[in-house]
């Protein structure tokens, strides 16, 4: 039985993304929903996208049937189950992830210079034996990414600071990776195999 | 001769080759003997930093497999001291992982006593290469190297050692129409069949090249995509003698070399493949006059081999292991001798691509069953594939399917799905997998089977 398309894109990262076999365990689901948002939160924290850029960003994917307005996209992210609930959240399907995940790496090229920077600027600062704080693009990034995970994350969710910051780091470096020309498929890859 | 360069910020990786003749009959770049130099050349790093290591396309390759797995498993764990996969093979390049931000890359075979055992890559200087390797994926494609031939055990793979027998009659006739002139080295006495094809050079390939399909065309392209060509059959084989050189060490002067920068990264045109450059592995004999050839078929199969005895225990399927891209309908040619079997192991898919599904994937209905055969042929083979304990990374296997269900080929996927193939419970080519498709298309299947238990299916192409 094949699962009713609710777009009918172009993309073709999105066919190609379509071939790989689908999600059907509701915890590995989670788990996608929750990484997805935390891909978004890293790329809020360091380049101030907002929801304007990610849903321009869903045109020109040519993604618009899935994430049309703020209020899908609002939606979208509130199914990540580490938010804190508003009661009714949403199921994120799978289209909606594919989605996502292309929406999360066309981000990451359009900001490959600035995320190119703040990691070469970690890796001066780590020979330097200096704190990623010390430098004002690290610093700012640290600081947005913990207290916007805080104020979205259910408080149950919240790290210790280091464990905050060796996440944010991680998921700085990921972002190099997702801004290649084939970002999507890695980060779909890490998504699948993370989830399992 | 064909050089390319990729060069991001922190590293040049130069490719050079040597034109096939092929190239006149595949429509497209088709390359030979491939050498590469990889420079890790960070300009915030002093001279005394520089390294620079070389080597074949096999070398390449393993560097490829090494390096994007490594960045998979990197992307995938929170924790990344854990990172360390260790290969088989001690002399295989790998990397291990000292911290975020801190890489081991170490080189294994590829080491020397100017760049010493390892190389510590930043993350910068990781995504680096990986990005340079895999824009060459991006590019290159590699015809099927085979191993030895065994003449004392034919197998389902005969028809894979005959494709690059007939690979080697294209070449003859090709240079048979074309001048003499052309031909680069004089023809070597014919030898015997068997000499000569245990003397198509062997060469294991290591596992699952992540060459993604559909990968955008890498940034400042050099070529515009060119459409795939179909594979058609090639029923003869001329007896006539052609010999591909080997290619000289180093770039001829006065070549230009091609250089892609590695910056921005293009936007992927809608619906297009990347321009393939096929590559052969190594110069071939060759082929004895006046004797037959099992047939590649391509064609449906309904349609019966012609000039000479097909291998045992073949129906009218193929084992075959080149992509279809480096097939054309050549003129008509000659017989060559039958040829028994050998594995043809394939290094050309993405491992990324590839490793794709849950481990713990439940039965049952899968919204990316585009068509309802994928499906059915996962379940087929969940009954047929145990768990391996001898085997340690996943086996993949492209399975084109024909219309009625039966199995038209099976290429596998690296050097491993290839060696163990026979335990993958697939079906032989001519044997029914799955339902009939709708309507008299054919569809391409892709199976990875874990080692630890676990199968997935899906729909490369139809």
């Amino acid at each position: 039985m094949v699962a009713p398309v609710k777009t009918s894109t172009h993309n073709p990262q999105w066919q190609e993304l379509s071939q790989h076999p689908p999600i059907d365990d509701p915890a590995q689901l989670d788990n996608i929903k929750a990484q997805l948002d935390l891909v978004l939160l890293s790329l809020e924290a360091l380049a101030g996208i907002g929801s304007e850029a990610i849903l321009q960003a869903a045109a020109q994917l040519d993604l618009e049937s899935i994430v049309a307005d703020r209020v899908s996209l609002w939606r979208l992210r509130q199914s990540n189950p580490l938010r804190k609930s508003q009661g009714g959240r949403k199921k994120l399907d799978v289209e909606e992830a594919r989605a996502l995940v292309l929406i999360c790496c066309h981000l990451a090229k359009e900001y490959q210079e600035l995320i190119r920077r703040a990691v070469s600027l970690l890796e001066q600062l780590a020979e330097q034996n200096k704190e990623p704080h010390q430098a004002a693009l690290l610093g700012d990034y640290l600081d947005n990414f913990a207290n916007t995970y805080q104020e979205r994350m259910d408080e149950e969710a919240h790290p210790p600071m280091d464990e905050m910051t060796h996440l944010a780091l991680k998921l700085l470096i990921d972002l190099l990776f997702y801004s290649s020309p084939n970002g999507h498929r890695k980060l779909w890859l890490a998504l699948m195999d993370r989830s399992r | 001769m064909i050089v390319r360069r990729y060069t991001p910020p922190t590293c040049t990786l130069m490719i050079e080759a040597q034109d096939s003749p092929l190239s006149r009959w595949v429509g497209q770049p088709t390359i030979n003997a491939l050498t590469f130099e990889l420079s890790f050349d960070d300009p915030r790093q002093g001279e005394e930093h520089r390294v620079t290591i070389q080597g074949d396309r096999t070398d390449l390759e393993l560097l490829l497999e090494a390096v994007t797995n490594y960045v998979q498993d990197f992307l995938t764990h929170q924790d990344v001291p854990k990172l360390s996969a260790v290969p088989d093979a001690p002399s295989r390049p790998y990397l291990k992982a000292n911290s975020l931000i801190s890489h081991h890359l170490v080189l294994g075979h590829l080491a020397s006593e100017s760049t010493g055992q390892e190389i510590l890559l930043s993350a910068t200087q990781l995504f680096d290469l990986a990005t340079a390797l895999d824009s060459y994926a991006a590019e290159i494609v590699a015809l099927p190297n085979l191993n030895k031939v065994d003449f004392s055990r034919p197998s389902l793979w005969g028809k894979a050692a005959a494709l690059l027998v007939v690979t080697v009659g294209v070449t003859a006739t090709a240079l048979q129409l074309m001048d003499r002139s052309q031909v680069a080295n004089a023809p070597s006495p014919t030898p015997s069949p068997t000499e000569q094809a245990v003397a198509i050079q062997p060469e294991a390939l290591p596992e699952p090249i992540p060459t993604p399909t559909g990968v955008p065309t890498p940034p400042g392209g050099l070529v515009p995509p060119t459409p795939l060509l179909t594979p058609a059959p090639i029923p003869n084989l001329p007896p006539t003698v052609a010999s591909p050189v080997n290619p000289p060490p180093n770039a001829q002067a006065g070549r230009p070399a091609i250089q892609i920068p590695t910056g921005e990264p293009a936007r992927p045109p809608a619906n297009s493949a990347p321009s393939r450059i096929a590559v052969n592995p190594r110069p071939v004999p060759p082929p004895a006059p006046a004797n037959r050839v099992p047939v590649i078929t391509s064609a449906p199969p309904a349609t019966p081999p012609r000039g000479g005895s097909p291998a045992p225990g073949t129906a009218s399927g193929n084992v075959a292991s080149a992509p279809p891209a480096l097939l054309t309908t050549p003129p008509p040619l000659p017989d060559l001798p039958p040829i028994a079997s050998a594995p043809a192991p394939m290094s050309e898919e993405s491992a990324n691509q590839g490793i794709a599904a849950s481990r713990g994937a439940s039965r049952g209905d899968r919204l990316f069953d585009t068509i309802p055969q994928v499906a059915e042929a996962r379940t087929l083979l969940e009954q047929r594939w145990q768990p391996q304990a001898d085997i340690k990374q996943p086996l993949q296997y492209d399975v084109m399917v024909n219309s009625d269900g039966t199995i038209e080929r099976i290429r596998p996927l690296g050097a491993s799905s290839a060696q163990y193939i026979e335990r993958s419970g697939l079906p032989s080519p001519g044997q029914k997998f799955v339902s009939p498709l709708d309507g008299e298309r054919k569809a391409i299947i892709r199976v990875l089977l874990r080692p630890e238990g676990g199968v997935e299916t899906f729909l490369e192409q139809q």
